[in-house]
This record gives C-alpha cells, structure tokens and sequence, in this order.
C-alpha cells in the first residue's frame, strides 16, 4: 500500500512536470523532452508486464490530453512499457536484481543506469518522432530530432536522479 | 485445445501490447478524419479547466505585446476613419444604400495554449459551442491567417492552425491574383509553402498572398503572409514558394473566428453542381 502511494505521487509529479514545464520548454530544433519517460522506466523490476504497460497508458493518455496529440504519446509509451522487461533482462548482474531493488540510478549505479537508459529513451523517442515527423520532414530532420531529444532527455533524468539520490543519502545519515 | 491455451499464456503480454497499440495508432491516424472521436485533448473535461486556470496565472506575463497588439490594430482603423480623408472628387453623389447586406461576422476568443513544434499544432480558444463556434469555421485575428476550427466543445474550441500538415487552404498572390495551395513543410513555424503557381508568374520576394475566399470559410484578402524565398520546383512548372506567415503563432493571444452568415445558401447551392 505504501508503494502504491509512493508511486501514485511520482505519477502526478511527473505528469504536472512533464505538462507545466518541459512541454512548454520548446528547444532550438523544434523539440521538447519527454520526461515522462522515467516514470515508466523506475517502477519496480517485478511490476506485472501487462500492469505495467496499462500504467504507461495511463500517462500517455494523460500528456495527449493536454498536448492535443491525440494518441501519439500513448503509443510510444505502450511501446517503452512493453520493451523495458528486454532491455532489463538484458543488463541483468550475474546474481540477478534484488527482491528489493529498484531500477533508479541510486540503487543500481552508474553504468547500469547509463545504459538502460540511454537504450530505452533511443527507442522511445524513435517509436514517436518516427510517427509523428517522419511523413512531414523526411528522415534526416527526424533522426537529428531523435537524438537530440534522445541527449537531453537523459540528461534532465540523470540530474533528478542525482539529486533524488542525495535526499536518499541524507535519509539515511 | 491445450496447445492453443499455453499459446496464448505465452503470448499474452505481445497481445495486450497489440491491442493497446491499435487503439492508439486508431485514435493518432484517425485524428484527420474524425475529429469528433477524439475525447482526449485539451477542450475536454477537466483538461480544459486546467488549461483555463493556468492561463489566467501565466496570461499577465503577456499583457505588454497584447497591448501592443491592441493599439496597432487601433492605429490601423484610426487611419480608416473618414474625416481623415478630404474628398477628391466633388460631383461624385453618396447614396445610403441598402444593396449591400453583411457576410461575415466574427467571435472574439483568448488563446488558452498554442504550440509551433509538433507536426500538427493548435491553439486551444476559450469559445465554443455556446458561442456559436462550430467545426469547420475559419479564424483569423489582427494579424493575418490563422487556421480553422477542429473541435468544438461546449465552452472550448481546438484550431487547427497553419503549421499542420494537410492544411490545404486556397490562398492567392495578391498582385497578379494567381492561386495556389497553402501547405506546411514541417521545419520551421516561420515558414510555410504554396503550390501550384505555374512558374511564368512574376513574383517579387516580399510580395503579399492572402486568403482567395472560396468555399466561404474566410473573407477574400486576408493576409497570410509574404514571399520570403522562390525556387524553381524540382520536375515541375510550377515555383516552390516559401512563405513567411504575417501571425507569429508563438505569440498569439486572441483570435477571431469567422462566421459566415449565408454560408448555408452558398454550400446548398455549390451542392448543386457536384450532382
């Protein structure tokens, strides 16, 4: 029940986020960051596949909602939801992920983070400007779109990961 | 029997993942062809009230270019006025006439949200249906061209703005009168392109094109925007024509939407020839 709370309050969070600041945030080159991203990507490894894409609908549906999208955003998060569980498995230590763990940069580290990450935010901001810029602009101003949304992203994450983690680190001092 | 079962226990998850994924793609691909199907955007429900109230906060931070915007349009009927004119011609005799009967009228709306980076951006407005804002309508403000209505709600309304794709309205340079088809190549929110002028055209960079005024959506003559580039088009003898829109959409802050008034007396009777 705490989790679910806990969870809960990162949902909004994000949501508001997501809505009220970084979709008004337009960068030079004519796109924005999807920050939403990495609330799909910290829900605990053991969430049920099919809860968890019912999860990343939710959301989707939620920054459709307000971006006049109109379906964009929650297919590429289905499709994130429904790739995490093989980008997870493929990165998976030798000893397997704890009963405990959570996939956040605190408590998998680094590399880990770095990689699942940059893998799955590739793959998402691919599945969507692919859809919604392809047919418009051709591939090379969508692949430039891509990556650049793919870098900033990341970026954005990993600072509210680190910060995260050092609130978790004065907890527990 | 039990080989189709443990099939579909393997196969679950890829087929929840199917059905989610149809649904949505439906709803991204169907946006075009059936407005009236789309219950998520942002003149629905309690997305609309958020928008509103957000606006309300964040509109203040705009007031300094709206007043700007405000005294140029005065500035411009200012200059219209009458007994700012001296008569030229002095046997010419002014009938009050009654020949003439008003076409258009217009509803003011504020701009809740407008976006310019996405492949199709709208402007949500604060009027709709109760206002007499219906689908289809055109919008227009001080400035120029705007797009036309997308989806109305009962107090909201969704432009569907220049910088879309398939946009496809009739325009015409204002000189030589030529009409072409306005479109949106994607990039660039400042830019937006016309074809099918045929390339023995004499155009001049700089020149105005305005709304051509078919199909009774918007009144003849409004401004678009003006020739910023010419090109030769690749394969064909027409000019690629890029085309600087005279409305920043970043920035705008109301819109007019057109209301034609014999607006059904025209379709009933352009009806009549497609049959």
């Amino acid at each position: 029940m705490r989790e679910v709370i806990k969870y809960g309050f990162w949902f909004v969070l994000v949501l508001v986020a997501q809505v009220f600041i970084f979709d008004r945030l337009v960068l030079p080159g004519g796109f924005v960051i999807s920050f939403y991203v990495f609330f799909i990507m910290m829900l605990p490894f053991r969430l049920n596949r099919i809860l968890l894409m019912l999860i990343a609908m939710t959301i989707g549906i939620g920054v459709d909602s307000f971006n006049d999208t109109f379906g964009l955003h929650t297919s590429a998060a289905v499709f994130l939801a429904w790739l995490r569980p093989y980008i997870y498995k493929a990165f998976e230590p030798v000893i397997g992920y704890g009963e405990n763990q959570s996939p956040n940069l605190a408590e998998m580290g680094w590399a880990w983070t770095l990689k699942t990450y940059i893998l799955a935010i590739l793959a998402f901001n691919t599945w969507f400007y692919t859809l919604s810029f392809l047919r418009l602009i051709g591939p090379w101003f969508t692949v430039q779109k891509i990556l650049l949304s793919t870098l900033t992203t990341l970026l954005v994450i990993l600072v509210v990961q680190v910060l995260y983690r050092r609130k978790m680190k004065k907890n527990e001092l | 029997m039990q080989n189709v079962l443990s099939i579909f226990r393997y196969l679950r998850v890829f087929i929840v993942f199917l059905v989610l994924q149809i649904f949505a793609l439906y709803l991204y691909f169907t946006s075009d062809v059936y407005p009236s199907m789309q219950f998520v955007n942002s003149t629905q429900g309690i997305t609309s009230k958020i928008v509103e109230t957000q606006n309300f906060y964040t509109r203040y931070f705009g007031l300094l270019e709206e007043n700007e915007q405000l005294q140029r349009a005065y500035q411009e009927l200012l200059t219209l006025n009458p007994e700012n004119y001296v008569r030229l011609a002095a046997d010419v005799i002014q009938i009050e006439d009654t020949n003439y009967r008003q076409t258009y009228s217009f509803i003011r709306g504020d701009v809740l949200r407008a976006t310019t980076h996405k492949a199709n951006n709208y402007i949500t407005a604060n009027i709709g249906d109760v206002h007499g804002v219906k689908r289809g309508m055109g919008v227009i403000n001080h400035d120029g061209l705007i797009g036309y209505v997308y989806e109305v709600s009962e107090h909201y309304c969704l432009i569907k703005t220049l910088l879309s794709e398939n946009i496809n309205i009739d325009v015409s340079l204002e000189k030589s009168g030529q009409f072409g088809l306005l479109k949106w190549p994607g990039h660039n929110p400042s830019a937006v392109g016309i074809t099918g002028i045929p390339n023995d055209t004499e155009i001049e960079i700089g020149e105005l094109v305005v709304t051509r005024g078919t199909g009774g959506i918007f009144p003849k003559g409004i401004a678009v925007g003006k020739v910023s580039a010419l090109d030769f088009a690749e394969g064909e003898s027409n000019w690629d024509l890029r085309v600087k829109p005279s409305v920043n959409f970043g920035a705008v802050k109301y819109v007019f939407i057109v209301n034609h008034l014999l607006k059904e007396e025209l379709d009933t009777l352009e009806s009549r020839v497609e049959e």
